[in-house]
Parts: C-alpha cells; structure tokens; sequence
C-alpha cells in the first residue's frame, strides 16, 4: 500500500462550512424564477373504483394554471414500477390505498392550490381493501378474492424459492433444531427533508428537474420513459438532499410536477408535508419470518430454512428488491450450506413500501441473530464462540455465491466480546434489569440488483489552466459524506491537496453515469471510478511534466501538488504549472475519465448470483436495563466493531456508525408506523417516535482493516451494515435481561409487559 | 388579514405587512429570503425551525410573526459575525457533526442559547437542551462533542 497525504487524515467535509452557515442550498430551498405551487389531490379510500372526476370548478378558479388527471394527461400513460411495473402517475380508474394520487393541480400561491384541490369533486365506489398483509396472504388462495391490481393472477407481487445445497439431509443429520417466527413494523425512514420536486418544461422542449433523489442518474432515465421523451431532453440536477436512508428513490413527485409543468409552461414545485411522507412517501414494509435451524451438539449450523413475508403495499417500488436482499443476504454470514429460502412479497391497500438502509437484510438479521443468540444459549454455548464456529471467512464462496475476498467477521466477533466484556453482567437493582446481546451481520458494497444487473460508475476529471481538480460524477452525497471521500480519492490518486479538489453538483447534463446512493455503492464502486479517472488525470500530467522536465513520464512524481523528477532536487514545477501548460498547448483544460464496473454476477456453473465485489461485516454488542415494572428499555452502552476493509474518513465512518446505531435503536424499541383501516394514524414526529440526544448510550466504535482486493484503496462499504446489527443486538439483549422471548418489533413497553405476562421464555 | 409589524432579525429591522395567520417560519423563509432556517414537521415536534426569540430558543412554525413583533430574532445568518463563523459552527464542522445538515442550523441555535444560559452544561444537560432538534444522520455523538468543545474552549 502506497503511503498516503491524503486518506485517513482528517478533513473538513467539503460542503461542511456552508451547512454550518444555513448556505446550504437544500432541494426544498430551490427558487426558480416564475415557480408556481404543485399540489396532489390524495384518495381518502384504501380501496375503490373512481366513477367520476370533476375539475370543472377547479380550473375556472383565478390563479389556478393547471389540473391534471389521468384523463387529461400531456402524455400518454405508461405503466412503470421500480421493480414490477404496476403503477400510473395518476390513478386511471381505481385507487390502491389512502394516498394514492388522483389529481394535481398548479396554482400562484399555496392557498389557491389547496382551494383548487378542495373544489375537485371525485366519486368512489368503495371496494374491499386488504388492509394488512396476512389478509393478501390468506386471500391469496381463495378463488375469486378481490384483486388489487386486475391483471395480476393474485395479490402477490413477487415469490422466491431457493434451495441451496440439500436442507432435508441437513435437518436429517441435526442434533438439534430450533424454530421460532419473528414479526417486525412498518417504519419509517424519517429523512428530515421533504420528498420534493421542482420541474420546469420549457418551451424549446427540455424538462429540468431538481430534485431530492438518490439516484440522479436513474431519475433522468425514468422520467424520459414514463414521459416519452429524449433522454437528452431531461436534465435532473440533484443538490444534496437532507437525508435519505432508502426513501428517496420513488419519481412519483417529479413526475407529477413534470405534467404539471408541460400544462402550465411554468416552473411547478412540489413539496410533500410531513403527512405526505409517512401517508404516501415510500415507507419500509412490515414482515413476519419464520426461522427453522439445524444444529450438531458441536454447535455447528448445518441446515436453516427461513420463510418470509414483506409487504409491498399497493404497488412496487423497492418493496421487491428488499424482499430479494432479505432472502439472500443473513445467511451468508455463517458457512450453513443447506439452505431453504422462501419469499412473498404480498400486495396490500397500504402506501407502497420501500428501501430503508440494508433493504431487508436488518429484517432478516434481527430473526437470524436472535435465533443465533438463542440456540448458542440452549447448547450451554458462548454466544461469541458459537459465531466464531459458524462465522464466513476470506476465501469463501458462501451459500448465496458470495465470493467473499477479505472477512474480518472473527475479528470483529472477537473484539465486541472483549471490548464489552459481554460475559459479566451487572446485578439486578430494584426492578431493573441488565443484560447484554450481541448481532453479526454482512453487507454488499454495491449491488449488481439495484440497477438492471449493472453496478458501475463513471467519474470525469477536469483540471483547469490554475491546477484546480473538478470532479463530476452523478454519485449523490445525501448526508454520508460521499463528495468529501471522493474528493479525498482524486487527491490522493492524483498527488494533489484535497483542498484543490472541487466535487461539482451533480447535472446530468454533463455527469457520466452512476448507479447512485443504493446498496452501499457510491464510495467503493463509485470511489474505484474515480480512482481510475484521477490516474488517467495524472498520467496526462505526467506527460506534459515530463517533457517540461526533459524526462520520462515514468520518471514524474507527482506529490503534494507539487511536480518533480523522481530523485532529482534541481527543478520542481506545481500541479498549477504544468495544467497552464497542458491549457496552452491543448486549448482545452486537461480531461480524464474512468470507469469502474463490480465483477459480481451470474455464476453460470451454479446458477447464483454474485451481487457485489466485495462485502463488508460487523458484530455489535448493546447493553441494556429493563425495568421490568415498567416494561420500559434504555440502551445503556453499544460497541460496535466493522470490517469496513479500510477506512478513508475516520470521522465520516465513526458518523455511519453512530447515526446507523440510532436508526436501529428507533427501529428496536419505539419507531411503528400505526394504521386503522389502511389510515396512517401516526403521521407526525410527536407519536412516531425517533431517538433524540437523550435516548441515546456512550457508543464505543472499533474498525477491522482488512485491506479488500477491489475496494478503492482497500475500502468497502458501511452506510447500511452500521444500521443492520443494531435491532438484533438490542433485541437479544432485552431477552438476556428479561430472560422473555423477544420475537417482535419495537419493544414497546406494552409488547414487552405482555411477553413477560405470558411468560414466554428465552 | 394583514397588519403591519417591526421585527428585529439579525440586527436589522425590517417593517413588514403580515396576515395574522402566517407563521414566524414563514416570513423568514419566504418574505425575507431566509432560507437557513428549516422547515419539516410544522408542529414544533422536530425543531429543524429553531430560531432565537430574544435569546430564547423557539420553533418558529410555533410562532405567529405578529407574536414575535418587536422582538428580536437571530437565524442562522444571524451567527457568523462579519463572515466569520461562530465557534458553534467552527466546531460542528470540525468535529464531523453535520452529515445530511437539515437538522443543524436549528441544532446549533438550540446549542447557542443552551451555552448562553448555562456555559459550562454536564454532557446530560446538553442532550436534555437538544432534545427536541431531531437528527436523523448522525445518532447525536458528534453534535454532542461540538457542544462540549466550544463549552471547553469557554466559547462566545
């Protein structure tokens, strides 16, 4: 490993200073000159055929531009899906749950917009509706059960079944087997920026959207097919968007915003309230799995079979890819071989779910992990030794054909154990009680699933005449620090301060492809490319510097922005030197570009798919106290310790962790979406709750380099591993205290003082 | 129904015609053109709107702008004197506390009246005075260690 000026030292976060300043230009802060208020016209109904629309008195309202319903879109209708295509802009006949989109319109100011909606009169005939999704499921097999998608031959939406290796010898030859179903929430992802959309088609026929995105690139391409329009005639340029964690990837506000402003001709933007988000943003799925394991007295897993159900709600937007990831994902952490794997993805009249940081790996980690804890108990074993038995390493291709090329699992195993010392315990107080739980997980760094089977990235450099670096890619930062790494990349390729890199906002117009913020992806697949851009960028440098220098371009070193012939003292030009020099003779600043592309894939010989290059693990230990008066739970200390390959921003990575720590705290103990008749009745940040400053324990960080074959500089990816663990460690941590059964997420005080009531054992 | 108000933000006084229902956050945003100061929740519930009322700190999608007539209120802009940044916000910068950022004008501006009032806050003080600024990015860690920092240094 080359020595490095530039990664693992601190640096400010590039656009940090103007954040601090209230600068920071947020997608809902955008002001384009002559915008107009876009508005939706939401179903009060989860299920029901629309009769009629009425926008007549709507239209002749003064200061209203626009009304649009299906009937009169400027566009044909085309029916599109993130992952199944099954879902309109507008609702053509029917609406699927309470939210759903029936008509918008553009008005001067929010007031006439509201009133403009308030004068469209729509008739209903109510249908049956599939409120929650064990209904779907039951219904699923009843001849003639009402569907909510007509067309489809039942209310499934997607179906897995996987068998690997051979589960029947394998629970055949177990000493012991273990079976218990788990059940998790809906939740939310509860980005503090709105869903929000800005789109202006002009008059030459080019429609400009900004947008809050994770995936720039992804957003221009469906926008131009939904719409039928030219890809070059679609521009999206995404400033940063305040938070994301999975839920910003549905085109549905830039969509509507973008028919709305083909009517009008006018900029139209659209912001969704708080409400809008939980009712009809793309929320993630609730689940119930259930988990049956084999196991030899040696404490060895040879057989597991895990059946589960996600919700998808009333269309597909990611909803199918996390039940894909929940699938496939948990049981790579250990070497079991024999493996059954069952999936439904089940149509409900609830808002359309989607990705929230891991997919559906944290679902699947939390039943996995706490069935490892749990069977690692009943055999008299050390939760930890009893991982370490099982634990993936380097070299192997894991059940799921993960070909894994660096693993710290063990390490990682081995560290939390030591560092939380999680075999004492603190002695009961009252009615307190602690205990302690531990959960390991694995992740992707990028997707091969997220993007058409295609996980790559493109990256082009541009170093103008002053030696300034200017980075373009379409690899969003939503809040993880992306642009900073980045740019921390290009210096350190190129031997330049990080402070010369400039990462520009991403325009589609002139970014290269990028699969986006999705799968853990944007530093390692996304890092790569622009490693390979900035080593072209410096091998063009190299040439120019070497002929200023009358050398060989091999003999250029390049360091510090600074320029000279390896070896030599006698003459030393800058970055900035050379670059006028490249500008002068060339007319044009120097360019470089590159490309990086993941080597997962189809194994043809086994029929599996490889879905990233390289895969990232982590083990955590939560403590916690219980009152068992109470029911209520405080996590009083968490040690986290990640396989991260190598880290590039320590404060950046430490940030992942502890913010992943919260979510999963939230997910564990207080974050649920609550319903009554497919109605969200919690749509506010009062009665779902979220972890403030003070729910939240010391948290003791710890990383495990191990320097992967293919990451950039030996990186892999963490944003959604630092989330996974977490509900699991919590939850197996709670059973410790409470010596209850812990099978369902939150622990509410309410779940947990029932479990204890009827007394189900751990 | 408008009436006309004088309010003091940042220093300076601005004379303005407001209708009785329009909210201090508001007028911020979209009269003044200030857009640091946040909006999310409207319901006081995430304080990505916090502003200083007299020094107090207030979410102001809470706030009528006719309450806050004749008072004064400092935003965001409000803190970097002559373009120098606040230590507050020198140091959330430095000490990595700010990823996605929605939440930190208003969280630094609850740490700014918490270190007004009370400048030497055990680490239990600082996480009940922020409590009700929530952050979604960065589980609070660093937020925290910016607060206790320019708490060290003897801040402001």
């Amino acid at each position: 490993m080359a020595i490095c000026e530039v990664l693992g030292r601190p640096v400010p976060r590039k656009e940090g200073v103007a954040k601090a300043a209230g600068e920071f230009v947020f997608p809902t802060d955008v002001v384009i000159p002559g915008m107009v208020v876009g508005k939706i016209l939401r179903s009060p109904y989860s299920h029901a055929l629309i009769k009629s629309i009425d926008t007549s008195a709507a239209e002749k309202m003064e200061g209203v531009l626009a009304v649009v319903t299906a009937k009169n879109l400027p566009v044909p209708i085309v029916v599109y899906g993130q992952d199944q295509a099954d879902e309109t802009i507008l609702c053509v006949d029917k609406v699927r749950y309470i939210g759903d989109e029936v008509a918008a319109v553009a008005a001067v100011d929010e007031e006439t917009a509201q009133a403009a909606l308030d004068a469209i009169r729509v008739e209903y005939e109510v249908l049956p509706a599939y409120t929650d999704f064990e209904t779907s499921i039951q219904q699923a097999s009843v001849e003639g059960a009402p569907l909510i998608h007509e067309g489809k031959a039942r209310n499934i939406a997607l179906e897995i079944h996987n068998v690997r290796g051979d589960p029947e010898r394998g629970f055949a030859e177990a000493d012991f087997i273990f079976e218990q179903e788990y059940t998790t929430s809906r939740v939310h992802q509860a980005y503090l920026e709105a869903n929000v959309a800005v789109a202006h088609y002009r008059r030459d026929g080019r429609l400009e959207i900004w947008a809050s995105t994770q995936w720039p690139a992804r957003l221009r391409e469906d926008v131009a097919r939904i719409l039928g329009l030219d890809i070059t005639r679609v521009r999206v340029l995404q400033t940063q968007v305040g938070g994301g964690f999975g839920g910003k990837f549905c085109p549905k506000l830039a969509l509507v915003a973008s028919v709305l402003s083909m009517k009008c001709g006018r900029p139209v933007r659209i912001v969704n309230s708080l409400k809008d988000d939980f009712e009809a943003g793309r929320p993630f799925g609730s689940s119930r799995v259930r988990v049956k394991t084999g196991v030899k007295k040696d404490g060895t897993i040879v057989a597991r079979e895990v059946k589960t159900i996600m919700d998808n709600g009333a269309y597909s937007s990611s909803g199918l890819s996390c039940l894909v990831v929940a699938c496939t994902r948990a049981n790579n952490v250990y070497r079991c071989k024999n493996v059954r794997e069952d999936g439904y993805s089940p149509y409900t009249n609830l808002v359309p779910t989607g990705a929230y940081r891991g997919y559906g790996n944290q679902v699947l980690a939390f039943a996995l992990e706490r069935e490892t804890e749990r069977i690692a108990r009943s055999l008299g074993m050390d939760p930890a030794e009893f991982r370490l038995i099982n634990a993936t390493q380097a070299g192997d291709v894991t059940v799921d054909g993960y070909v894994i090329r660096s693993c710290g699992l063990a390490e990682t195993i081995r560290w939390v154990a030591e560092a939380s010392d999680f075999k004492t315990r603190r002695p009961p107080e009252g009615s307190i009680r602690y205990g302690k739980g531990m959960a390991s997980a694995i992740h992707v760094s990028g997707n091969i699933i997220s993007y058409k089977h295609w996980d790559a990235s493109g990256a082009i450099i541009r170093i103008d005449q002053d030696g300034k670096v200017e980075l373009f890619t379409a690899e969003p930062d939503i809040g993880q620090g992306s642009h900073t790494i980045l740019a921390q990349i290009a210096a350190e390729e190129l031997g330049v301060p990080y402070e010369d890199v400039y990462v520009r906002p991403i325009d589609t117009d002139v970014a290269p492809f990028g699969v986006g913020a999705v799968g853990s992806h944007v530093s390692t697949v996304g890092g790569n490319a622009v490693r390979v851009a900035a080593r072209n960028a410096r091998r063009e440098l190299e040439a120019t510097a070497a002929r200023m220098l009358g050398c060989t371009p091999d003999e250029v070193e390049i360091r510090g922005g600074r320029v000279r012939r390896r070896g030599s003292s006698e003459r030393e030009l800058t970055v900035r030197d050379v670059a006028f020099r490249y500008y002068v003779d060339n007319c044009i600043p120097l360019y470089a570009r590159g490309s990086w592309r993941s080597v997962g894939g189809l194994n043809p010989e086994t029929g599996l798919t490889n879905p990233s290059s390289a895969y990232s693990f982590a083990t955590h230990v939560a403590e916690v106290a219980v009152d068992v008066e109470t029911g209520k739970v405080r996590v009083l200390n968490y040690w986290a310790c990640h396989d991260v390959g190598r880290v590039l921003n320590l404060a950046a990575a430490q940030g992942q962790i502890e913010g992943g720590v919260a979510q999963g705290i939230g997910f564990a103990l207080t974050e649920e979406m609550q319903f009554e008749g497919g109605r969200v009745t919690n749509a506010d940040f009062l009665d779902y709750k979220c972890p403030v400053a003070a729910d939240m324990p010391a948290i003791h960080i710890h990383f495990v380099e191990t320097n992967d074959p293919l990451g950039p500089f030996g990186a892999k990816g963490l944003g959604e591993l630092a989330f996974v663990p977490v509900p699991a460690a919590i939850a197996n941590a709670v059973a410790d205290a409470t010596g209850v059964e812990v099978t369902s997420l939150p622990i509410t005080p309410w779940r947990l003082l029932e479990a204890m009531r009827s007394g189900t054992r751990g | 129904m408008k009436v006309p108000i004088e309010l003091t933000v940042n220093g300076r006084v601005y004379r303005l015609d407001v209708k009785t229902e329009t909210t201090l956050l508001e007028v911020l945003r979209e009269n003044l053109g200030l857009l640091g100061t946040k909006k999310r929740c409207e319901s006081g519930d995430c304080g990505a709107c916090t502003v200083l009322l007299d020094g107090k700190a207030v979410n102001s999608c809470l706030l009528l702008a006719v309450e806050a007539a004749g008072r004064s209120v400092t935003t965001i802009e409000g803190l970097a004197a002559e373009g120098e940044l606040h230590p507050l916000q020198r140091a959330f910068v430095e000490k990595g506390a700010i990823q996605c950022g929605y939440c930190t004008p208003g969280m630094i501006l609850a740490a700014k009246a918490l270190l007004d009032e009370n400048p030497h806050p055990t680490e239990a003080e600082i996480r009940e005075a922020i409590a009700g600024n929530l952050c979604r990015c960065t589980g609070y860690a660093k937020i925290v260690e910016a607060i206790m920092e320019v708490s060290r240094r003897g801040h402001l």
